[in-house]
């Protein structure tokens, strides 16, 4: 009896119950809109960094990290990457050589840029290269050739079937410089890679006097939420003349970025939820001003406290419940459009961390919690919120209450 | 300050003067006659680099001509690998042919700061051209040793100087005997010193630069003159993009 009479003495008001509830359902649509654009934005930063870039696990000499020195090399390295390959954790690995050295083409021009050795298939496994290829071919065999930069193309006048020249100070203490063919130009998202070239792993190894040395191992596992579980056994296997770090002690900055994010999302639902649960008390409290006669009138013809706290209760609950049917309505729709279609920050170059440009199209991604959490964030503001009115109608005296016009 | 072989003649090289003593040392001259050892000499010569690192230790023989401190030319002779690199400087420009490639680059920028040949010596080593004279204040300090000056130069504000202070050792006729550098906290980074003095036409040179990093221990690299002609003539055309990898 109790939700009949509170339903009808919602639409009373018809005009202001609908603001209410609108004004409501559209902070809950904002809140679940904003939550699916930055969960997007999250996965989209984790994929290009984590996915793309660093791998979840790197492996290296023990003093390469702090050092950057290209004699730091991993000891033992065909070894371990056989282990690596052969546990069941992990996906893929892939062995790199890095170097930093001087581009030339056929003209003046020069540049200087950093430069890998990859295992071609490995690394196209893992940072996807093959696909990010934009003219000529991903590296195919271990002959000397070269994949290089669009930066760097761009920058030295270099098509595929050119030459690219390549000049570094060689570990024997000799100029090492060699002419590979151009086979492909790839664009990736990160600024270093773009201006920079990779070859076959033994072409960068010879080139760097470097024998059969890497220094770098990049480990793919199955599953980017579990690494934390996965180290120590990780750790074991390759025993502590390497240095094994999960992607988020390699690049904390990103860690800061999505810690950033989470506290942007929180901010935005408490400012949301506030100016929600000033609206259902602010609208409650004009409703129950109104109805002060007839609350005296209950209260008179014996209902008790209790029972009216349970009306004004149960309209703050409807009015909750219609402004999450309307924030639903609107919110849904929208987080499917920006899902599929995606949000043009409108940046043209996209913006950077860790060297890695990020995609300006940010596309939502939506998750249970990104729609639950706003929506129960509302029946708990509409319960809390109606409470001070409900609590406010129950005690008045009804002598006094009747009176009053 | 001029390094590397064209360099290490130029900072090597001793005007002759009346000698003088030690009561009346004036820093200005002294520093200006090393400053201007060489300077407009030519000068042809057969430098041995002896490199000793951490990682490896490596041997080069290569020919050097001069003409002033403006331009040099160094041809690799040894070993085989490296042989026929040569380095072109003229001003403050840096170019390197490599025959194993047939090309010929620029130095860029952002390579300046690279070691040269593997050396202890970077590229900007090889073209950086400062006065102690001029982009230095300086005070006499005391000589360890008789008939030697030690003066202490501290580079002026605006000084394209990488380093905190220098103090110069040299003999009175302006022969260096030692040089440190010391960066911008007051550490000693890097020594070069003289040795093996010779008079060759009537001029008073070091026959040995040996550069010393003293972050990296046990770590040098050694520059000797195998043989060195002063006023020699020298071809001016030698100095051109066309006439290296020739």
């Amino acid at each position: 009896m109790i939700s009949t009479m509170a339903w009808r003495n919602l639409w009373r008001h018809r005009r202001r119950t609908l603001l209410t509830a609108g004004s409501m359902g559209i902070s809950v649509m904002v809140c679940i809109v904003m939550n699916g654009i930055s969960v997007g934005f999250m996965e989209g930063l984790r994929a290009a960094v984590v996915d793309r870039q660093l791998g979840h696990v790197q492996l290296h000499h023990v003093d390469y990290p702090a050092s950057a020195s290209p004699y730091d090399t991993v000891p033992d390295a065909s070894t371990l990457l056989a282990k690596l390959k052969a546990d069941d954790g992990v996906t893929e690995a892939a062995p790199r050589v890095l170097g930093f050295g001087l581009f030339g083409g056929d003209g003046e021009e020069a540049a200087t840029g950093m430069f890998m050795g990859v295992d071609p298939a490995a690394e196209s496994n893992l940072t996807g290269m093959a696909d990010r290829v934009t003219e000529g071919a991903w590296l195919s065999s271990s002959a000397p050739s070269a994949v290089i930069g669009y930066r760097l193309a761009r920058d030295l006048k270099l098509a595929v079937g050119d030459e690219l020249l390549v000049v570094t100070n060689a570990l024997d203490g000799s100029i090492g410089d060699r002419v590979y063919p151009v086979v492909g130009i790839y664009k990736t998202t990160n600024l270093a890679l773009d201006d920079g070239a990779m070859f076959p792993l033994p072409v960068a190894q010879e080139l760097l006097v470097l024998d059969d040395a890497i220094h770098e191992i990049v480990l793919l596992t199955e599953d980017a939420d579990t690494i934390d579980e996965k180290l120590d056994g990780l750790t074991a296997l390759v025993g502590d003349e390497v240095m094994l770090r999960p992607w988020w002690e390699i690049s904390p900055e990103t860690v800061q970025m999505l810690g950033l994010q989470g506290v942007t999302i929180l901010m935005f639902a408490v400012i949301i939820i506030g100016i929600s649960a000033f609206l259902i008390i602010n609208t409650l409290l004009m409703s129950v001003y109104e109805r002060t006669r007839e609350f005296g009138v209950l209260a008179a013809v014996g209902t008790r406290p209790r029972q009216i706290v349970g009306l004004v209760l149960a309209e703050s609950f409807l009015l909750a419940t219609l402004s999450a049917l309307i924030g639903l309505g609107l919110g849904l729709p929208l987080d499917y459009y920006l899902a599929t279609k995606g949000l043009d920050l409108g940046m043209e170059e996209g913006f950077q961390l860790s060297g890695v440009v990020l995609d300006p199209h940010v596309y939502a991604e939506v998750t249970p919690d990104t729609v639950i959490v706003p929506v129960l964030a509302l029946f708990l503001v509409g319960v809390v919120g109606g409470l001070w009115p409900a609590i406010r109608a129950s005690r008045l005296d009804p002598v006094t209450a009747i009176r009053q016009d | 300050m001029r390094l590397l072989p064209s360099l290490l003649l130029a900072a090597a090289l001793a005007v002759p003067v009346t000698a003088a003593t030690a009561e009346d040392i004036d820093p200005q001259a002294l520093l200006t006659k090393i400053d201007d050892a060489g300077r407009s000499d030519s000068s042809t010569a057969s430098v041995t680099m002896h490199v000793k690192t951490k990682r490896y230790e490596r041997t080069m023989k290569m020919q050097n001509w001069t003409q002033g401190t403006e331009r040099s030319l160094i041809k690799i002779l040894e070993p085989a690998k490296d042989a026929g690199i040569t380095v072109l400087k003229v001003d403050d420009n840096l170019w390197n042919y490599l025959p194993n490639t047939d090309r010929t680059m620029k130095v860029p920028g952002a390579m300046m700061s690279g070691a040269w040949m593997g050396s202890h010596l970077t590229n900007d080593d090889l073209v950086r051209e400062t006065r102690f004279s001029e982009d230095y204040t300086f005070t006499l300090g005391t000589s360890p040793n008789e008939g030697q000056a030690l003066i202490v130069c501290t580079p002026k504000p605006d000084a394209p100087v990488p380093w905190g202070k220098v103090e110069v050792v040299a003999e009175l006729d302006g022969v260096p005997v030692k040089q440190v550098f010391y960066d911008e906290d007051g550490e000693a980074v890097r020594a070069l010193e003289f040795s093996d003095i010779r008079e060759i036409n009537g001029t008073r040179v070091a026959m040995s630069m040996k550069v010393v990093p003293y972050e990296k221990p046990g770590e040098f690299t050694e520059f000797r003159f195998d043989e060195l002609i002063l006023d020699a003539p020298v071809d001016a055309s030698l100095f051109s993009l066309q006439a290296l990898g020739k």
